[in-house]
């Protein structure tokens, strides 16, 4: 009976964290430095900040296979992974799952990328930090599809400012309505090329080009060294020179005294007191032992990325909840969004021949939603828009393969940089459909005994008929620019490829038609937060991660005035 | 998730990598090819290993600079032909390597280790100019393998440590951006990335 108490004692929290990637490393942070005891629960394998950055300094000669993958390693482990073209490259496909490990079932195809490590995909992410703006908080309130957003830009704007503050984001500030400006570092400088790409295209058609908003630091910032222009990010950055959880939320909640991070642990089932209407714990299985544990908090975060926490509240269920936790408008599992993209266009530069750059610049440019915005640029074909991220460069040593020479030629034509390029791929808005769903398999168990999520998700007429206005306008900047030998590709799309999945617990103003209401409270466990991707209402076109930390941040601070109120 | 990549393989970068391989054996090929062979070959025999090095030392001869027999390029790409290549690929490595000879005989009646440089050098500018160039394909057996073969032994050359830091520049840690500058000021050649 002691020993039952004190283990009790020991598993109870002030809060619960579940999840270390980007939503959970905010959650942890405020968290803990608001003076609430806080377990954080990481399915994923214990990571070192630096220290586990384990090819961080391998040059290409240092990596086996040069930063190839076998096809056989692919085959066996890397089937659906593999699908980006980029994740499970030699020298970061430690930080992506082994699908042979970790299965999920397609009713039609969806590429879920993912990667179970303390810091999640906060690590591999691609950096790119914008705002939302009341064009996409009002956007299903205006067309139809989908539920009202509860919340307008001033609800997140002061919460906007707050993560950008820590983070650090570096930009341009543009005084652009659709792409509100942020709390930025000074901004990384186009590239000769760029920058009269980005005048040209003001010139004559008035739509704009900037500086891709990343979470690169390009000074010093809270402690945090500058960018080294490695542009190796996606190792791990021995610098901290990015975003992550490792280099930013996760020492500062640990600086508190306040944090127990706890990998290895498998959420697998939020437990409800339904007399209370609150959760009162998770449960758990210890992915190495299989042990299983319960945990107690007074309130619980959900930060296990948009699919993974679906995943648990599906798993969740009860007398109270038959068809999952929290799920009494039928929403949970539906309406699933990500950006779809591959389509743009790219060209030859030509006058820069003798100009060259040094440094590897962590991002590239990014062109603001010009579509859609107002009576002047509607469209009659679709709804919505997109925006786009390019860059242009120089080659390197590969264009000798293909110009004459053997001998002494062939190397000198190896040493010369290669032509000048330009590309770029519009990222756009999906609607969210009541039919695009996850499900849980429970014939098909993973090697924890867990039920193992099925997708049934497609992008529809709205989707397909943007695309062809994706590669044209970008092909019309490129004209207009006087760039050469412009061309346009579509090179196809699929649900999750982007890696911005979205929208299964979707906030709402209505508890029948939502999961979660303004503070991002499930509507019938108040205790209960879900702040990742699975809260969003809209996709917008915008890369959605920033918009994920200032919704944590802003939960957080709803939650602990709540607790402190007796409310939760 | 760096879509930065995704994007350059989608646009920008042109006769990307195809082809990967093993590990760098670090011994340096030191005397003529046509002499005794200075390695011991995996995947390949000691024949057609002995084309390959001759092959390579006049496609990327020491120069001012180091060349492929410096950077281990012939090891590298027999080892790479074991370890990592599936089996078809395997042959078809095999048989451009005989390829070469038999259009070696043919010519010279002599297989192409024996030949003289200026004879090496011959044949490779014809397989060079009926690739990439107007020169005729007529009675190049290899000339379906060449191209690969440039693209390997380039790439093979350019990520080795001599060829990315002696021949190339590799910088790990630029400290620094400069976003448009002449090519001379930032060291007058191509960088190797990454």
């Amino acid at each position: 009976m002691n020993l039952n108490l004190q283990a009790e004692k020991e598993n109870t929290f002030d809060a619960i964290v579940i999840g270390s990637g980007i939503s959970g490393g905010w959650a942890a942070k405020e968290l803990c430095e608001k003076g609430l005891k806080t377990l954080v629960l990481e399915r994923g394998r214990k990571v070192e900040h630096v220290t586990d950055y384990t090819t961080a300094y391998k040059a290409p000669w240092q990596l086996p296979n040069r930063g190839q993958t076998p096809q056989s390693e692919i085959e066996e482990h890397y089937p659906k992974q593999s699908r980006t073209g980029y994740t499970v490259r030699e020298g970061h496909k430690h930080w992506f799952v082994r699908d042979s490990e970790h299965p999920y079932q397609e009713v039609k195809r969806f590429d879920w990328m993912r990667g179970y490590h303390v810091g999640g995909r906060s690590i591999m992410w691609g950096r790119h930090s914008y705002r939302l703006s009341d064009l996409d908080f009002e956007a299903n309130a205006k067309d139809g599809f989908g539920v009202d957003w509860p919340i307008r830009y001033k609800d997140i704007d002061p919460w906007y400012s707050y993560v950008e503050g820590f983070a650090g984001i570096h930009g341009m500030k543009e005084n652009m309505p659709q792409l509100p400006d942020g709390n930025f570092l000074p901004p990384m400088e186009l590239n000769c090329v760029e920058q009269e790409f980005r005048q040209k295209v003001d010139e004559k058609l008035g739509w704009k080009v900037t500086i891709g908003r990343t979470a690169n630091l390009s000074v010093g910032h809270n402690g945090r060294a500058p960018c080294q222009y490695r542009n190796l990010c996606i190792r791990g950055c021995p610098y901290g020179a990015y975003f992550s959880s490792l280099s930013s939320t996760l020492p500062a909640a640990t600086a508190t005294g306040n944090m127990t991070l706890r990998p290895n642990s498998i959420v697998y089932e939020i437990l409800y007191d339904k007399d209370k209407k609150r959760a009162t714990g998770v449960r758990v299985i210890d992915a190495v032992t299989k042990e299983d544990i319960v945990f107690n908090a007074k309130i619980i975060f959900c930060c296990a990325s948009a699919i993974g926490t679906t995943q648990i509240l599906m798993n969740s269920t009860s007398e109270a909840f038959p068809e999952g936790f929290g799920n009494q408008s039928g929403e949970l599992g539906h309406n699933v969004m990500d950006h779809h993209f591959r389509a743009g266009a790219s060209a030859d530069v030509e006058g820069y021949d003798d100009k060259y750059y040094s440094g590897r610049r962590p991002t590239g440019f990014y062109i603001m939603r010009f579509q859609n915005l107002d009576k002047a640029s509607a469209r009659k074909d679709y709804l919505r828009g997109w925006g786009y991220q390019g860059g242009a460069g120089r080659g390197g040593w590969e264009h000798a393969v293909r110009e004459l020479g053997v001998g002494p030629q062939l190397k000198e034509n190896l040493q010369e940089p290669g032509r000048w390029g330009i590309g770029m791929t519009a990222f756009a808005e999906t609607l969210p459909y009541h039919e695009n769903k996850i499900m849980l398999d429970r014939d098909n168990l993973d090697q924890w005994g867990l039920p193992t999520v099925i997708f049934d998700v497609e992008f529809k007429e709205n989707e397909r008929a943007m695309r062809k206005d994706m590669m044209n306008d970008g092909a019309a900047m490129l004209e207009a620019a006087g760039f050469k030998n412009v061309r346009t590709e579509d090179r196809g799309s699929y649900p999750g490829l982007g890696i911005h999945e979205m929208g299964t617990a979707r906030m709402g103003r209505d508890r029948k038609t939502s999961v979660l209401n303004k503070w991002n409270q499930v509507w019938d466990a108040k205790n209960v937060f879900v702040t990742d991707g699975a809260c969003m209402t809209s996709a917008g076109c915008q890369n959605p991660s920033l918009t994920y930390m200032a919704l944590t941040a802003r939960a957080a601070d709803y939650a602990v005035k709540e607790l402190n109120k007796q409310n939760l | 998730m760096n879509r930065r990549d995704a994007i350059k393989q989608s646009f920008l970068v042109i006769g990307g990598t195809a082809i990967s391989t093993s590990v760098l054996s670090g011994l340096l090929v030191g005397c003529q090819a046509d002499a005794k062979l200075a390695w011991t070959p995996t995947f390949l025999t000691e024949e057609e290993a002995k084309t390959l090095t001759s092959a390579l030392d006049v496609l990327l001869p020491t120069t001012d600079t180091p060349g492929a027999l410096d950077a281990g390029v012939p090891q590298f790409l027999d080892q790479l032909a074991n370890d990592f290549l599936p089996e078809d690929d395997q042959q078809k490595f095999r048989e451009g390597i005989k390829a070469m000879n038999t259009d070696s005989e043919a010519k010279y009646s002599k297989a192409f280790a024996q030949l003289s440089e200026a004879q090496q050098t011959e044949l490779l500018t014809a397989y060079d100019q009926a690739a990439f160039g107007e020169g005729s394909k007529e009675g190049l057996s290899a000339i379906d393998f060449y191209p690969e073969f440039k693209q390997s032994a380039c790439w093979a050359f350019c990520t080795s440590e001599p060829g990315a830091t002696k021949h190339l520049q590799f910088v790990f840690d630029p400290r620094g951006y400069s976003n448009c500058v002449p090519i001379a000021e930032v060291g007058g050649k191509a960088f190797l990335n990454p």
